[in-house]
């Protein structure tokens, strides 16, 4: 074990990793200033480069776009009061009016320092609970990683805005869609109508670029709009930021408070990043001496959910890793492109594959560092992508994405799926269902069916009666009634209230 | 009652699942047949009760609905005729791919979009140039892929 973390320790100081996951930073600081766009969407773009690429140097990279894309979509937050990608939702709160008081130096300063800080810190937790997981994930058999599985897209599905049922639709979708093609078990051709090109399946590169790049760049063509305003505040003093670094030190109980509680929420599948920052957000202010300040432009409100938001991945990652299950949509694509590139996510990654883990998430680290020196001092000239045309974007990245789909299989007919498939990604986007787990469905359909007939093959009819499975069905039937429950105890709450009253 | 765009989106999900049920029922073995059955139908069933739901809801808001119509149609439209438009360019680039190949029809597509999307000749020339050797120098080169070389070039489907 102990060697195992050497390795992986060693390969990610290899030149060729250490320069992928500097270009990682570098498109990934990119790619979060534009809101639109984020790490999902960035992630889903540079797939098709890491074709052919060993894992070592691809996953890394891959990870870094995902993970420091929230520290370049901090900027946007605090300046603008757009943020570049959700999370940063929360950090707009007080960043945006500390930059109306004319502190928005100070404020990049902090959400720089505190996300860069956060992110580096839960590594060696993340690296601690490998060895701790191992032998938990070593008693899961069939049964209860079938049920795993529907753990993991229950969790996907309650986050779906507005209505679970959409979610839990996404997911049978997907899990529908993953039925097409050859059926491994049995070698029955499934609704492939007598099309050759459906006897392999959909490819895996064309669903991720329809769920995700398709509706995100027509969006961005339907709106026909720059991302920010032309004239948008710009950074000025340099000293601000080294002030706002230096309030992240001051308050670094708040700090490692908030990073905490962003590692852990990571671990939980499905929670979502939006939560941990929002949560981070309302603990710091309910335990701060100035809680009705925040919201005018406090220091706290910012370095809380910037803190959050990058400590959560090296959690999410660990779940992803270890279980196969992602703790966030964006962990979906990375599921995908750990398939792609040929390891299988679930319990023998983690034992096998235990020096690339250890690579992956000391990676996240080193690209945490790398960002937040880049966006530190960058900032000023970062902002100004902002300004770049929708006409630009639509032109670049419409060729990349058509590339992309017809790279995997080299087949032409690649290109038109994800015209159709595309149609389709766009309707789960605008009609509010779950792009993230239309694509877990997809992605865990085969192993779905795959555990359960090995489980009903080997434990009969009554597979889920162990007491693992048992605990996990309780906490599907939690998870699925939480918002019914939720509603009746507001219910009961409100009653009780207007009886006393 | 103002049906709403998801309700239809939500028909066909449903019509989708019934076909799935009915091909599925068709397979030759219980282990081909059983998931997807299972899976197309939870989805007619979760997809009925929110369709119920959504009409239910439009039903309800339809006063409400009728008063912001005038405010958001507008917006709406010209939404759906950018998503339209946009997938409109999406699929002359593929007809062109199809045809003329990937080295091709790329820097047709950009020079084109730009220029009617009033870019100056300058930028339009000089980001075409960049794409095209980004297209050829990643892919072709780098990545080793052999790129379509079009229908009019001996390509094929797969």
């Amino acid at each position: 074990m102990v060697e195992q973390f050497m390795q992986g320790v060693v390969t990610l100081f290899q030149p060729e990793v250490l320069l992928f996951l500097f270009l990682g930073t570098i498109i990934a600081t990119v790619i979060g200033v534009i809101p639109v766009l984020g790490g999902a969407v960035g992630m889903t773009l540079l797939l098709p480069f890491v074709f052919g690429m060993d894992a070592a140097v691809a996953l890394p990279f891959l990870l870094a776009i995902q993970a420091v894309s929230y520290t370049g979509g901090s900027v946007t937050a605090v300046l603008l009061n757009i943020p570049g990608t959700l999370p940063n939702a929360a950090t707009c709160l007080d960043g945006y009016p500390m930059t109306q008081k004319g502190e928005g130096g100070r404020a990049v300063g902090a959400a720089v320092t505190a996300s860069a800080f956060g992110g580096i810190a839960t590594v060696p937790l993340a690296l601690l609970m490998i060895p701790v997981v191992i032998p938990f994930v070593l008693k899961c058999k069939a049964p209860e990683m079938l049920l795993i599985i529907v753990v993991g897209l229950c969790f996907l599905a309650v986050l779906t805005k507005g209505s679970v049922l959409k979610g839990l639709i996404s997911a049978a979708l997907g899990i529908l869609l993953s039925t097409i093609g050859w059926q491994t078990i049995t070698g029955v051709g499934r609704f492939t109508f007598g099309v050759v090109y459906l006897y392999d399946g959909l490819s895996l590169i064309d669903v991720v670029l329809a769920l995700f790049a398709v509706p995100a760049i027509l969006e961005l063509a339907a709106k026909r709009q720059t991302i920010a305003p032309i004239d948008a505040k710009s950074l000025k003093e340099f000293s601000q930021l080294v002030k706002g670094a230096r309030d992240v030190l001051q308050y670094w109980w708040l700090w490692l408070r908030s990073s905490v509680l962003g590692y852990v929420i990571g671990i939980i599948p499905g929670i979502g990043s939006l939560t941990s920052t929002f949560l981070a957000y309302s603990i710091a202010k309910q335990s701060s001496k100035n809680a009705d300040k925040f919201g005018t432009g406090q220091i706290e409100g910012v370095i809380a959910p910037e803190s959050a938001n990058n400590s959560k991945e090296a959690g999410s990652l660990l779940t992803t890793m270890a279980f196969g299950i992602p703790g966030s949509g964006v962990m979906a694509i990375m599921l995908a492109a750990f398939i792609m590139l040929g390891i299988q996510p679930g319990p023998s990654m983690l034992i096998q594959h235990t020096d690339l883990c250890v690579t992956m998430l000391a990676g996240l680290a080193v690209a945490n560092v790398i960002a937040g020196i880049m966006v530190f001092f960058g900032a000023p000239y970062i902002i100004k992508i902002t300004r770049v045309s929708h006409v630009y974007l639509f032109a670049i990245i419409v060729p990349i994405i058509f590339v992309g789909a017809f790279v995997w299989n080299e087949a032409l007919l690649d290109v038109f799926a994800l015209l159709i498939l595309g149609v389709i990604g766009v309707c789960i986007s605008r009609f509010g269902f779950s792009q993230a787990s239309m694509l877990l469905g997809f992605v865990l359909g085969s192993l779905f069916e795959y555990y359960l007939w090995h489980s009903l093959d080997a434990y009969g009819n009554l597979f889920f009666l162990s007491p693992i499975s048992l605990v996990l069905i309780c906490i599907i039937v939690g998870v699925l009634s939480q918002d019914a429950i939720r509603r009746l105890f507001i219910r009961w709450y409100r009653r009780r209230k207007e009886k006393t009253a | 009652m103002k049906i709403k765009p998801v309700s239809y989106f939500l028909i066909i999900i449903i019509l989708i699942a019934v076909v799935a049920v009915s091909y599925g029922v068709t397979l030759p073995t219980m282990k081909a047949k059983l998931v997807p059955i299972i899976t197309a139908g939870l989805t007619i069933i979760l997809a009925g009760i929110e369709l119920i739901r959504e009409l239910r809801a439009g039903y309800k808001a339809k006063s409400a609905a009728e008063a912001e119509a005038g405010k958001y149609a507008g917006g709406t439209k010209s939404e759906l005729f950018g998503y339209i438009k946009g997938w409109g360019w999406m699929a002359l680039l593929a007809v062109g791919i199809y045809l003329f190949g990937f080295l091709i029809a790329i820097p047709i597509f950009v020079f084109t979009y730009l220029k009617l999307n009033k870019r100056g000749w300058l930028m339009s020339i000089c980001i075409t140039v960049v794409m095209e050797l980004f297209i050829y120098g990643v892919f072709a080169r780098l990545l080793q892929v052999d790129l379509y070389p079009g229908l009019i070039f001996g390509g094929t489907l797969w």
